[in-house]
């Protein structure tokens, strides 16, 4: 049964993907430069769900921004927000957020695991698309994903961390609280 | 009464979530016979929606936990058979409405059930235009949930599970999201379905009085996941259960109770086209109403809010403000109502310059609303959303409520003491350092209003503040509501339910296309069946009790009720 | 709100099957993006521009779109050109100098060929792709991707999205007001690291919010049997004509060509320079 949840699942994370994309632009101390925490929401549905549900939301969220936005369909980089789903989904496997556990050292752990899947994403696999099916200038695409992946950091750990930590404090036992005076 | 061969049989069933430390359900015993109508009622917490997970089959195979005793469904044990298994038989209807409809389109949300069984298109086809002709949505096949209003997203629902033929349609509260009007036309309408194809309705409510606007066979009541009653709705009117088990009664039945008539079933008390009275009855009911004189309640006139002109169109739309003209007096307690898309939200959002782009002119005092920003703005009007999950966005009850305080720049020791004194007005100084996470769903309601009362608003401006809400919980918050209304902020809600326009609303606005039909007290806006019909709203029962008893003003009957009705609350 | 620019019309475009469409177009994006063959890629803008006029959609309706791409593709080539003025010469392995402007910043034939072919790649797969956003109803988009092979539960998941993405934005665009009205904004007053805060709190109950609306989804699709088949029927697919095999067929063509190319010429580039 769990199948079906994972549809769902992907298409909600595609529809926040898409929200976060279109809506939530910070601004960056460089000109008309802003910054986007969607990769925090594939993160977080990722340790939540599971990597191939990070894989087919972000992947699916990212094409449908793509799609509608007008700049055209960027393959590498909406196959590697698939990516970096399934890279986060598979190294936080374990941390079960349903339990209500979600401490230091899990913390440290999304933490480190969304660092790598970052620089390998964003740093690493983008750029080289980009040279094979554009055969842009290396050091053009490079500080490009040095960019985007730098700032996926950022709002991943930032923005991941909280969602993780607010949605277990949300599952955690409620037993041992106590009215005051 | 002639019954068909048993379809959902419980035999000392008890149910018990793995997650939990006990059982949810105990020892039901229920049989539910072909083509009856059965309403299921009981207070929030009283099992109500377990139960329907039994019979729809989540339980046990989404939800885990232990089974005792014995479920069976069409004569063979549920947990033998799938969850696809039992939705040849039952169909169900979620309450939530966005999420039942799965398909992009009506079309394809009917033909839903019938892809997944790998049904040709050929065939599909037949059955969806079948399932629609029966439920009169034909005309918006190609439409899209957005473009649908609350009645035609449920019309879709029972489309989409009669198009399986199934034997029995189970309904989560059908009327939570319908105003007054399509409510009643979703119960004649799943009535009408009902004839049509033979099936068993189960109807799960708490709004007894709009469900039995259509006859029901059965009312099942729970209480502790126990069936604290099972018999006919007469029987159970003529009972104090319903009050005793947290649930209202009809306001005819209670109208009744305070003249002092004895309820028995012979009177047929389950409607009030049904009732019979005496006219030694009808003489009581009127002597009630003379025996102390009815005072209207006080108007106030020190206007704080002035709307002249307003309008306001969405991009691309036909206008949805066309021209309001409104007067908000300070201390008010007042009900903006109306069918859904006539504006009283959008006139909501226009008041917290949430939508920006109107025209005409809008005064607080002697600030002109049109020149504030969203931010400035929610110093003086604050707006409390439907559903506090919208809201919160902290996990400490101290924190959520001091982020409005927090962002304006105030000190900390200013913040402190002003968090406490709301959370002491809000009943929320106990839980001060609980996550917010454990706090119940009307206690999350008051820390969104907590939040806003930080701010030290003039108005208070809440969208179905007591939606979904059982008998006790909408008494709760709306006791809550008036008591921050006595302490002088005045207070505007949106809503649907015309109990709560009654009860707690001095004065009623009502909305249609766009303007401001009626405004009036609530008594006499609910007496007034023209007023009523053009904003698909629902004359009170009251009116009609009146009425039957040969009362000239029934809005005087109505007022007197109210007033008769606080004191014995109170 | 209306998400994918789907333009009701009757045209020989619109009667083709969205699987041997979406088939057609994915072997387009691919071929496109795989060869630096000139010619191919002016033909396949040509080819693009056709099927524009044939699907009878108006310029004036993707203005919007339009202009974005333009200024993007504007962007690109200048991002392009600054931070490899002569990546052209490296790529094709000679170099005839135009002129020389300033510095390293030099005008070559290489350069000009090369910046061309990235343009180039644009333009011969945006239009199609608008071709076929325009002329294929959204509700047809998840049958024909199960159709050409895609499993169902991927494809209903597009669906979906498609389903509850303007839900999604009108809850966020209520919870930004009411967030807003409370003081939270991202304005450049406040550090990053407050921002990307802000920014969260913003987002955290849309977010929350929708985790828990998935389990009420699930429920709803689990009651009406989704996933219990191997496969499913759609009530949107449609059958197959002689257009949906000539459309499949000028896919197929286009990668075989590609391909044909790639290996006889021993490199993805036209090169008329040697």
């Amino acid at each position: 049964m769990k199948t079906v949840r994972n549809v769902v699942a992907s298409a909600i994370l595609a529809a926040l993907v898409f929200v976060l994309l279109r809506f939530v632009a910070i601004p960056t101390p460089f000109p008309d430069t802003t910054l986007s925490i969607y990769a925090a929401v594939v993160a977080f549905f990722a340790v939540l769900f599971g990597p191939a549900v990070g894989f087919a939301g972000g992947f699916l969220g990212n094409l449908l921004v793509d799609l509608t936005a007008g700049w055209g369909v960027w393959w590498t980089w909406v196959v590697v927000t698939g990516l970096y789903g399934l890279f986060v989904g598979l190294g936080c496997k374990g941390i079960d957020l349903e339990d209500g556990i979600f401490d230091k050292k899990e913390f440290i752990r999304f933490t480190v695991v969304s660092i790598v899947s970052c620089v390998l994403c964003w740093g690493v696999i983008a750029p080289i698309g980009d040279i094979l099916i554009y055969a842009e200038p290396a050091n053009l695409v490079f500080i490009q994903g040095l960019f985007v992946g730098i700032s996926g950091m950022i709002a991943s750990v930032v923005v991941g961390g909280i969602l993780c930590k607010v949605y277990a404090a949300s599952r955690a036992q409620k037993g041992s609280l106590t009215k005051e005076d | 009464m002639e019954r068909g061969e048993p379809i959902i049989e419980f035999r000392d069933f008890s149910f018990q979530y793995n997650a939990q430390m006990e059982p949810t359900l105990y020892d039901i015993d229920l049989t539910i016979h072909k083509g009856e109508k059965v309403l299921i009622a009981g207070p929030s917490g009283c099992g109500k929606s377990t139960l329907v997970n039994c019979i729809n089959g989540l339980i046990p195979f989404s939800y885990k936990g232990e089974i005792k005793g014995s479920l069976k469904i069409k004569g063979e044990e549920s947990s033998s058979q799938s969850i696809s298994r039992i939705s040849n038989t039952v169909g169900t209807v979620l309450q939530d409405s966005d999420a039942q409809f799965i398909g992009m389109t009506v079309l394809e949300d009917i033909a839903f059930a019938l892809e997944n069984e790998c049904v040709l298109k050929e065939e599909m086809t037949e059955r969806v235009h079948r399932a629609a002709e029966i439920v009169d949505i034909s005309d918006h096949l190609g439409y899209a949930p957005t473009d649908l209003s609350g009645g035609q997203k449920q019309r879709t629902g029972i489309a989409g599970i009669l198009v399986d033929d199934v034997e029995v349609m189970m309904f989560d509260e059908p009327l939570a999201n319908l105003d007054p009007a399509t409510g009643k036309t979703a119960m004649e309408l799943i009535d009408d379905v009902a004839v049509k194809t033979g099936a068993t309705v189960i109807v799960v409510e708490h709004r007894i009085e709009d469900v039995l606007h259509i006859e029901m066979d059965r009312i099942i009541l729970m209480e502790n996941g126990r069936i604290a009653f099972d018999g006919t709705p007469d029987a159970i009117l003529s009972s104090s259960m319903l009050i005793d088990g947290g649930i209202r009664e009809p306001l005819y039945i209670t109208a009744l109770k305070y003249a002092g008539i004895r309820i028995t079933e012979d009177k047929l008390p389950h409607s009030i086209r049904s009732i019979i009275l005496t006219d030694a009855d009808k003489a009581q009911v009127r002597r009630w109403h003379e025996s102390t004189p009815t005072v209207r309640p006080e108007p106030k006139t020190d206007t704080i809010l002035d709307i002249k002109g307003l309008e306001f169109a969405y991009e691309d739309r036909p206008p949805t403000l066309k021209g309001v003209d409104l007067e908000v007096h300070r201390g008010e307690l007042m009900a903006i109502v109306g069918r859904n898309g006539a504006g009283k939200s959008t006139l909501a959002k226009a008041i917290c310059r949430f939508e920006k782009n109107c025209t005409g002119s809008m005064r607080l005092m002697d600030e002109d609303l049109l020149a504030l920003s969203i931010k400035e703005c929610a110093d003086r009007v604050g707006y409390v959303m439907q559903n506090p999950n919208q809201m919160i966005s902290k996990t400490m009850i101290f924190d959520e409520i001091a982020l409005g305080l927090k962002l304006r720049g105030l000190a900390d020791d200013v913040i402190r003491e002003k968090v406490e004194s709301v959370m002491k007005i809000c009943g929320l100084y106990e839980f001060r350092n609980w996550p917010i996470s454990a706090l119940s769903y009307g206690q999350k309601k008051r820390v969104t209003i907590a939040s806003i009362l930080a701010l030290d608003p003039d108005i208070i401006i809440l969208d179905e503040p007591t939606a979904g809400q059982d008998f006790r919980h909408y008494t709760d918050i709306m006791e809550f509501l008036k008591d921050i209304n006595s302490r002088g902020i005045t207070i505007i809600m949106i809503t649907h339910d015309m109990h709560l326009m009654l009860e707690y609303a001095e004065r009623a606005l009502v909305f249609t296309d766009g303007r401001i039909i009626a405004d009036d007290t609530s008594a006499a806006i609910l007496t007034n069946p023209g007023i009523t019909e053009k904003a698909s709203l629902k004359e009170t029962s009251l009116y009609h009790l009146a009425l039957m008893c040969g009362i000239d003003e029934p809005s005087e009957f109505v007022q007197h009720f109210i007033n008769y009705d606080r004191e014995v609350r109170s | 709100m209306k998400l994918l620019n789907y333009i009701e019309r009757k045209s020989p475009v619109h009667s083709l099957n969205g699987a041997s469409k979406l088939f057609c177009l994915l072997m387009w994006i691919c071929s496109t993006m795989i060869t630096f063959n000139t010619p191919f890629l002016l033909g396949a803008t040509i080819l693009g521009a056709v099927a524009f006029k044939l699907s009878r959609l108006k310029l004036s309706e993707q203005k919007g779109l339009l202009y974005f791409l333009l200024c993007f593709m504007l962007l690109n080539a200048l991002l392009i050109y600054i931070f490899n003025p002569e990546r052209g010469v490296e790529l094709y392995g000679t170099r005839n100098l135009i002129v020389q402007i300033w510095g390293r910043f030099t005008i070559t034939k290489e350069q000009l060929l090369y910046q061309f072919n990235v343009i180039l790649k644009y333009l011969s797969t945006i239009p199609i792709i608008l071709v076929f956003i325009g002329s294929t109803q959204p509700s047809e988009l998840a049958a024909s991707m199960n159709r050409i092979g895609i499993p169902y539960g991927f494809s209903y998941s597009f669906a979906l999205a498609l389903r509850y993405i303007p839900d999604t934005v009108a809850s966020f665009i209520d919870i930004s007001r009411c967030q807003q009205a409370r003081g939270i904004e991202m304005s450049n007053k406040e550090s990053l690291l407050k921002r990307i805060k802000a920014a969260a709190a913003l987002v955290l109950p849309l977010i929350l919010g929708s985790v828990e609306k998935i389990e009420v989804i699930t429920n709803a699709m689990e009651l009406r049997k989704f996933g219990t088949q191997k496969r499913r029927t759609w009530i949107m697919s449609r059958p197959f004509r002689a257009g949906d095999y000539l459309t499949i067929a000028i896919g197929i063509g286009m990668m075989v060509f590609v391909v044909a190319y790639n290996v006889m010429n021993g490199s993805r580039f036209w090169n008329p320079f040697t």
